[in-house]
């Protein structure tokens, strides 16, 4: 019965979701509207449904909703500032590194904690940040530069841009 | 996914309560990486799941003066971030990294991969190696196991219906140590051993090698023979190292499956073993404790 209450923070707004025991804080949110989080495999394996719950990127088909319970949730939603896309989702765009767009939620969240934690990743780090997140379209190579050039901007590296703080 | 309720205890007491009220028909969940896919496949269909998630008593990893506490609910990345199991237990770090991938790292944890005790489970060789004890409580008090005598088969354990693991505790090495964990696979990441081996050298007065597998053999298994012709051996050249790589593949009984043949594990095996004894031999040294 969806007779459960949970109470998180979504993209800095308190929400409260409406749940059954079962459900998974994928199926919940998106129910809620989140729709950047795909249901692609429901296992664990391809990373569509990568979110960041309390500063962690996790993928949300393997936690229950009733566990996020006062967790802290960033989504790709979040990151767009007053219809300005956040640094990376340009970056993305503007490196070709989205065909389908299916993967794109998860490698952007992904690639957000791991700027966020390592500014100047190598590109072993990249690799290795982003081997749970599978994209059968683009072959990565597109997807590596993206995150390097959005390293780039964040750091204040990209002749004049944003700076990290803005992020 | 067909419905259950879902208990969230606030203490290990609550927990054993509500493990004793509903018996057979629950199933413990640490980071669920395991619980919620075989949920999702209808693998498992449990009346009750009893989540261990907020449980703060289950949390942390703590070191104290000659061992290392490892409680239920750490994960890998948190493993894998500590300096001093870095500096302790470099072989376990290994296997944590060498697991999954980052994202399911951050969930699963080191206890709820050897509960699942599958043999391809990546804690198992180096806890073996370490001699870790698993701590257990349950209704009728608390008990020690070490890691080899837990698991008593392919996914069985010795744990009771009524109990849970609190914990592994592992003794600081009182020597410098050096180790490793190789593993075979098909691909980087997301994807389980075919055979993996893990070596750890206690140097010091007394050298010692211990050498135990992963996805070879239905019960934690380590090369005693190998061991032991290492251990007494006073140089070790190349002739040794093919030795104890022939002794070790001789113990080990793998199956034939989708992720590789029988035969085909057997001399990874032995190629695994040599490569993680000369690691072992010429690797970075990790300190010991100081007595
Ligand atoms: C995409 C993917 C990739 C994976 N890759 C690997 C890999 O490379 N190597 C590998 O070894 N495994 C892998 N796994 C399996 C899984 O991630 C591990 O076994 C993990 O360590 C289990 O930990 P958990 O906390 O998620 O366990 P859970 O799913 O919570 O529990 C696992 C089992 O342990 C029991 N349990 C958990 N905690 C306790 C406790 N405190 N007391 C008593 N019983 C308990 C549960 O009842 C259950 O039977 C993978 C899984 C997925 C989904
Ligand atoms: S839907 Fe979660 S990892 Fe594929
Ligand atoms: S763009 Fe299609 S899966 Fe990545």
């Amino acid at each position: 019965m969806k007779d459960k209450r949970v109470t998180i923070t979504l993209n800095g707004r308190k929400t409260i979701l409406v749940v059954e025991d079962r459900t998974t804080l994928l199926n919940a949110l998106r129910e809620h509207g989140v729709t950047s989080l795909k249901r692609g495999c429901e296992e664990g394996e391809c990373g569509a449904c990568t979110l960041i719950m309390n500063g962690l990127p996790q993928k949300s088909c393997l936690i229950l909703a009733r566990e996020a319970e006062g967790a802290d949730i960033l989504t790709v939603e979040g990151l767009v500032k007053k219809g300005r896309l956040h640094p990376i989702q340009q970056a993305f765009i503007d490196e070709g590194a989205i065909q389908c767009g299916y993967c794109t939620p998860g490698m952007v969240m992904t690639t957000y904690a791991l700027l966020k934690k390592n500014p100047y990743p190598s590109d072993e780090e990249i690799r290795e940040a982003l081997t749970g997140n599978i994209c059968r379209c683009t072959g990565y190579l597109a997807i590596i530069r993206a995150v390097k050039k959005s390293a780039a901007i964040l750091s204040g590296n990209n002749g004049g841009g944003g700076t990290r703080e803005d992020y | 996914m067909r419905d259950f309720v879902l208990e969230r205890p606030r203490s290990i007491s609550e927990v054993l309560s509500t493990l004793q009220r509903h018996g057979k028909k629950a199933i413990v969940k640490s980071g669920g990486t395991d619980v919620i896919v075989w949920l999702h496949k209808s693998l498992k269909e449990p009346d009750y799941i009893v989540d261990l998630t907020a449980v703060e008593q289950l949390k942390g990893i703590i070191m104290n003066e000659d061992n290392v506490e490892v409680k239920a609910l750490v994960t890998l990345s948190e493993v894998i971030e500590d300096n001093s199991l870095n500096r302790y237990f470099p072989a376990l770090v290994q296997a944590c990294k060498s697991h999954s991938d980052p994202l399911i790292r951050n969930r699963a944890t080191v206890v709820g991969n050897i509960c699942s005790a599958v043999p391809s489970g990546d804690m198992i060789a180096p806890l073996v190696c370490y001699d870790a004890k698993v701590e257990i409580t349950g209704t009728n008090g608390s008990r020690k196991v070490p890691v080899s005598e837990f698991i008593i088969g392919p996914k069985r354990t010795s744990l009771g219906a009524d109990e849970i693991v609190t914990g592994i505790r592992i003794s600081l090495p009182v020597v410098e140590t050096s180790g490793c964990y190789l593993k075979a696979i098909r691909r980087e990441a997301l994807d389980i051993a075919q055979a993996a081996v893990c070596c750890t050298l206690f140097k010091g007065d007394n050298r010692e090698f211990r050498i135990a597998f992963c996805a070879v053999s239905a019960r934690p298994l380590r090369a005693t023979e190998a061991e032991k012709l290492l251990n007494s051996c006073g140089n070790i050249d190349d002739n040794v190292i093919e030795q104890a790589a022939g002794l070790a593949s001789d113990v080990v009984d793998p199956i034939t499956d989708v992720r590789a043949s029988r035969e085909y594990r057997i001399e990874m095996i032995a190629e695994l073993t040599r490569r993680a004894i000369s690691n072992c031999l010429e690797g970075p040294v990790g300190e010991g404790v100081q007595k």
